[in-house]
């Protein structure tokens, strides 16, 4: 619920998603579908004009929505980390990234001098940076460079959740690769549970096991990643992996998905795909469909799911 | 482009209107500038006829905020006081004006050696901190009123001189300014009639935001006894007067105190407002 | 950054020759004759009238009276004074010299810590009444003349209760009001601009990075917002320097102390034009040195601008 100077504003809607430890859920949508937003109020960092109006949000059973302010502030950067889309802009550029490293040490484990420092040190190499570097400023680091030191900023108290918002769409293809390289080894060293956000059904592929797609502040589908790759259910997945270009389909042209995303306030009754719907139906306008889970693991919200689901 | 969207004068008046320090300067400003033009009419005493049989009298009915050491009447010089207040802020005004947007227009214009000479004139001046250089002319030409209108000039001039250069910088991007010259025209006619009417409102805006400065500064140095002289009043020399005998007499240096500083609130908050409703960039939020 | 340094230093000379040719034209272009102001009732007297005009130099073309004036001010003398006849300028300013850039000293380390804690103050209230008060003194404090101000000031804490003493100078009290009443329109100016920042700084993606490591609120403001404010502070410091310095005149006559201001308006008063305009020339100096320790303080506080300096 975001409240805006025109009144509140439903922003998202029944959202649900489950993450196990050492699991990699990968959640995807277009812009503006409300992925960021999910993140962020995981970790209750929306800004003052958000709010979460009902829900719960739980890590191994205890419900963060009913922790005082003192008691989040513990559980960031200690039980949830969070690595962010922008490497450029998320270090604070006149402090030094031992010392930004330092911070989570020193706030979560009461980590100091020395000690801080030595196991900062050992952070920075396990995410693949000289040792040297640690005294640099962030802008004597490149892209690959900065997210690598975000990683390792979230890596310092071995968290039981990682949210990772877009972390490799601001880099170079090649740099991407090892980042994913990175926080797969993360999973592997401390069997952290990731989420991964990310627009790119390529990265989805490479390291999700399971896969939530979100559309307009909703989940449309949820599913096991080789379920949901092999086999979309829902039209909006459909036209997103159709939008892959691949060595097999050798098309002139990528398929494209027309029209935009409805503005937050501007959701009207039934179905909020239908408008860009290829094979919407009368009842899409009549009703919103609610998510109905299946027996593969699958969850779809569509009117058209089980007809999909036979075919 | 113009820095002022073209937007109908009525949208623009609704958003002042909507600043609500703005209507709270500009109302502060009106009854100023009104008490000014009907200064001697408003006054109840002449603001120079002197008493001393009744000096430092606390207010009573006769002398509505009391008299100073020559017992002449504190309300009556006050309303004196922003008769000659307007008139330096004024004065000055419009000759910073003039002689900045003669210079900045020049410099940015034709540039070159035009450009270099002006603006290291005006590098030379800002090296010197605005009292220090009130303090240099009033070495030279003295105290009294044109001392402060020349030194508050001086000061003054380099800022509009500047902004207009860069204003003119930006206009002479444009192909109107083109075609003029491809058509012949002189520069200088290309300046004041074409450039000038397109850069009049960060100008204007600019003026506005200076007139509370201005007002302070020629306070500041009539209570250093550089500016306006006796007898005329002037709000800093008053409170000049007042000062020493705070303890015993403290209507004179208390009443100026407030007016100048109502006054001054008024300007700055009608001068944010119209910025804020001229040009909403240069204020974000 | 020493060639940094010499460049600006270089650079002050244009300035500084500009400032003593500006004050010798203003010495020359004087109405009256200054022997006859020495003088006074003995003007009849001319051989004392030439013997003075010659111990002044008076008696020499402009061109050569111009480089005395310079050599007399290198090498710190300024010349005779007029009104003390046969005394150095520099006798004259001795006892005064150091008061004036104390008091500024002192009223910017006032001004930069009320500033500070207010705009920060304000900047966490955001909208609401904290911060709404606060604005409301910045513009009392930025549009009341100081010396008006200083009526209340003067009442409240002299007269009416007599806290503080009214004038004078020596004592840590007698200084208590004069700092605070030239502080007080720069620690407003230091108010908005840092409000203003925070409230910029608390919108940057590092920021919301600080607070997803869990840190606590008090690092967040002081360690990440506050240290992207020095830049700026420390660069209107500079700035602000300047103005208190020239300020000190208007306390000076306030509070009767007889500092470098004051002895300029005195000079005027007295026509003795020399010790006035080594004041004037005194002030252009300090002004140009404070904005070029500004310009170095800043490239210390900037790791970015560091670099630059260094070519």
């Amino acid at each position: 619920m975001f409240h805006t100077e025109a009144g509140p504003r439903e922003v998202l809607h029944d959202i649900s998603l489950q993450v196990q430890p050492g699991e990699i859920l990968g959640l995807v949508g277009e812009s503006g579908s409300g992925k960021s937003v999910t993140a962020l109020a995981i970790m209750r960092l929306l800004a003052e004009q958000g709010r979460i109006s009902a829900g719960r949000i739980a890590l191994d059973g205890v419900d963060l929505l009913g922790l005082d302010a003192a008691e989040m502030r513990a559980v960031r950067g200690r039980d949830i980390a969070m690595i962010f889309q922008e490497p450029m802009t998320s270090l604070n550029p006149l402090i030094t990234i031992g010392l930004q490293i330092e911070e989570s040490l020193h706030t979560h484990l009461g980590l100091r001098g020395r000690g801080a420092r030595d196991r900062g040190i050992e952070l920075l190499i396990e995410v693949g940076l000289p040792a040297d570097r640690y005294d640099a400023y962030p802008h004597a680091l490149s892209g690959g460079q900065r997210q690598r030191v975000m990683i390792a900023m979230a890596m310092a108290c071995a968290p039981r959740l990682l949210i990772a918002d877009e972390p490799t769409t601001a880099l170079d293809v090649s740099v991407q690769a090892q980042i994913l390289a990175l926080m797969r080894k993360l999973r592997a060293d401390h069997g952290a549970a990731i989420v991964l956000i990310t627009h790119d059904m390529g990265v989805i592929a490479q390291m999700a096991d399971r896969v939530a797609v979100m559309y307009a502040g909703e989940i449309v589908e949820t599913a096991p990643a080789v379920t949901l790759l092999a086999n979309p259910v829902h039209p909006y997945t459909r036209l997103l992996l159709d939008c892959i270009p691949t060595t097999r389909r050798r098309r002139a042209r990528l398929p494209v998905i027309h029209g935009q995303i409805p503005g937050f306030g501007s959701i009207v009754a039934g179905c909020r795909f239908r408008e860009r719907c290829p094979i919407a139906l009368p009842v899409c306008a009549a009703a919103p469909p609610q998510l109905e889970v299946h027996d593969d693991g699958r969850a779809v919200r569509c009117w058209r799911g089980d007809e999909a689901m036979t075919t | 482009m113009s820095a002022v969207p073209a937007a109908p004068r009525s949208r623009l008046l609704r958003r002042f209107r909507r600043s609500r320090g703005g209507m709270v300067g500009a109302v502060i400003v009106v009854v100023v500038i009104l008490v000014a033009l009907l200064a001697p009419l408003l006054a109840p005493h002449p603001f120079d006829a002197t008493d001393l049989l009744n000096t430092w009298a606390p207010p009573d009915h006769v002398n509505r905020l009391g008299t100073d050491r020559l017992g002449r009447d504190i309300a009556s010089r006050l309303i004196m006081g922003a008769r000659v207040s307007l008139l330096v802020a004024s004065s000055v005004l419009a000759i910073t004006l003039c002689v900045g947007v003669v210079f900045g227009g020049v410099a940015g214009l034709f540039g070159g050696t035009a450009d270099g000479l002006i603006m290291r004139a005006v590098d030379i001046v800002l090296a010197f901190p605005e009292v220090v250089l009130a303090i240099l002319v009033a070495a030279v030409l003295g105290t009294g009123t044109t001392t402060v209108i020349v030194a508050l000039s001086l000061v003054w001039w380099p800022g509009i001189a500047r902004l207009t250069r860069s204003l003119v910088l930006v206009q002479k991007q444009e192909l109107y300014v083109d075609a003029a010259i491809v058509c012949g025209t002189p520069r200088l006619e290309i300046l004041w009639r074409h450039i000038l009417p397109n850069i009049a409102a960060p100008l204007l805006v600019r003026a506005s935001i200076g007139v509370g400065f201005i007002i302070m500064a020629e306070a500041t140095l009539s209570f250093l006894g550089l500016g306006v002289q006796e007898p005329t009043p002037s709000w800093g020399s008053m409170i000049r007067d007042g000062l020493p005998t705070l303890r015993s007499d403290p209507y004179l240096a208390m009443f100026s105190s407030i007016v100048i500083g109502v006054t001054i609130i008024g300007f700055n908050l009608l001068g944010d407002g119209l910025r804020d409703t001229l040009d909403p960039r240069l204020h974000g939020h | 950054m020493v060639r940094f340094l010499l460049r600006r230093l270089i650079g002050l000379l244009p300035v500084m020759l500009a400032a003593m040719f500006v004050t010798f034209a203003a010495l020359h272009a004087l109405p009256g004759d200054p022997v006859a102001v020495m003088l006074s009732d003995h003007s009849a007297d001319v051989g004392m009238a030439n013997r003075l005009r010659a111990e002044y130099g008076l008696d020499q073309p402009l061109p050569t009276q111009f480089l005395h004036y310079i050599e007399d001010i290198a090498t710190g003398r300024f010349g005779l004074s007029f009104r003390f006849v046969h005394l150095p300028v520099s006798q004259v300013l001795r006892d005064s010299l150091l008061i004036s850039p104390v008091l500024a000293l002192a009223s910017l380390a006032v001004a930069l810590t009320l500033g500070v804690l207010g705009g920060v103050f304000a900047a966490m209230h955001r909208n609401r009444i904290q911060d709404t008060a606060v604005v409301l003194v910045l513009v009392v404090g930025l549009s009341v003349p100081n010396f008006a101000i200083a009526t209340f000031l003067v009442t409240l804490l002299s007269v009416q209760t007599n806290l503080l003493p009214v004038a004078g100078w020596g004592t840590p009290r007698q200084a208590v009001l004069p700092v605070l009443v030239l502080a007080i329109p720069s620690a407003a100016y230091v108010a908005r601009l840092t409000r203003t920042f925070m409230l910029e700084v608390l919108q940057q993606d590092y920021m919301r990075t600080a607070r997803a490591k869990g840190l606590s609120e008090r690092l967040i403001v002081w360690r990440h917002a506050a240290r992207n404010m020095l830049v700026p502070l420390v660069t209107s410091a500079g700035v602000m320097l300047g103005g208190l310095l020239s300020n000190t005149v208007v306390v000076e006559t306030i509070f009767n102390i007889p500092g470098l201001g004051r002895l300029a308006i005195d000079s005027i008063f007295a026509r003795d034009y020399p010790v006035a305009m080594a004041v004037v020339l005194l002030f252009v100096l300090f002004y140009a040195v404070i904005n070029l320790l500004a310009d170095l303080l800043c490239a210390l506080v900037d790791p970015r601008l560091r670099r630059g300096m260094a070519g």
